[in-house]
């Protein structure tokens, strides 16, 4: 992961907004933003920036506006715990937006039952009935899942995520050897792929 | 990602700190909408390049009881008025507590209404005596 900075430098920044520092939440943006928004947009590549940025700062907003929440003691990186902290928001994003599409979709689909012969935008209606049934039957696999990992892995999935390292991240194996990697990846793909089956369903 | 990229990504983290009170930004943007001011004014009040005015909105708010050393701290890393600084945020924390009081006072009335209407019943016989014994004048 190519970072601009020396991690020293982060801690201090951290140190300073512990102290009280008012200006220091300023100096920590121009070292760290860039950064967490490239990560997360190697981690979701097919997501609208806008999402990426709203993730991400909210992520920094929330730290440096209570910077004991990062313990430097548990022995995690500052940038981690941030990028870890802007996924998970970003997740969070993409989690609600499949929920509120599928409300519009029902929406839709209802509105298309009661007048699709006299609307001349019909075609649209069929598509949108049709984008709502695969909302929905995203939305029903996904709660078939309990393991919120397992969800996020079926979600980077459904986006269309085949890289290992995406995966890797998730399953916080990623410092791994590839080889070692790839085989947790396929693991947690296949116990998945596993859980859809019993439960009467498949990605 | 290219520099005004980055400029870009301060700026829209500056917007989202608007919505947050621990934020200069959040004081910035009650001050501005107080004043009826644009952004432009509002850095030419301050003494600020307008393009600074991300930077600065990222900075943490003043607190009560360092005001003045986190003003100067403020001001100094941006080369700004703290006299300045520190009126904009005086008006704004002053409203706020205003608004606060208001909101009290709203509710504190109401429970006087609610006291004034917990009677549902006519004052009996018994009450009008007394109160004539209580007052025997009126």
């Amino acid at each position: 992961m190519p970072q601009c900075f020396d991690s020293s430098q982060l801690l201090v920044l951290h140190h300073r907004l512990c102290d009280g520092d008012r200006t220091a939440s300023d100096e920590f943006a121009e070292l760290i933003l860039k950064l967490l928004v490239e990560q997360v947009a190697r981690r979701y590549p097919h997501t609208d920036e806008q999402v990426i940025w709203d993730g991400v700062s909210a992520a920094f907003l929330d730290y440096c506006s209570r910077p004991h929440q990062f313990d430097e003691r548990r022995g995690v990186p500052l940038d981690r715990f941030l990028y870890k902290a802007s996924w998970r928001n970003v997740a969070n994003i993409l989690r609600s937006h499949i929920r509120r599409r599928t409300h519009e979709a029902e929406a839709a689909r209802a509105y298309a039952s009661a007048a699709v012969e006299l609307d001349p935008v019909v075609g649209n209606l069929v598509q949108q009935e049709e984008s709502a049934q695969l909302h929905q039957r995203e939305e029903d696999v996904m709660n078939l899942l309990q393991d919120p990992t397992d969800r996020q892995i079926l979600a980077l999935r459904l986006q269309g995520e085949r890289r290992t390292e995406a995966f890797a991240e998730l399953l916080g194996v990623a410092h791994l050897p590839i080889k070692v990697q790839r085989r947790e990846v396929k693991r947690a793909k296949d116990r998945i792929d596993k859980i859809l089956r019993r439960k009467g369903d498949r990605p | 990602m290219t520099r005004p990229h980055e400029e870009r990504l301060l700026a829209y983290t500056a917007q989202r700190a608007r919505a947050r009170p621990e934020y200069l930004a959040w004081v910035l943007a009650r001050y501005a909408e107080l004043e009826h001011i644009a952004e432009g004014e509002l850095a030419q009040h301050l003494g600020i390049a307008a393009h600074d005015l991300p930077r600065l909105a990222l900075c943490l708010r003043p607190r009560a009881e360092h005001f003045a050393a986190d003003v100067m701290q403020i001001s100094t890393k941006f080369s700004i008025n703290p006299a300045a600084l520190a009126t904009v945020v005086h008006l704004v924390d002053s409203v706020e507590v205003l608004a606060a009081r208001d909101a009290g006072e709203v509710s504190t009335d109401a429970g006087l209404l609610m006291a004034a209407r917990a009677r549902k019943h006519p004052p009996s016989h018994d009450d009008h005596e007394r109160r004539d014994h209580d007052h025997p004048g009126s």
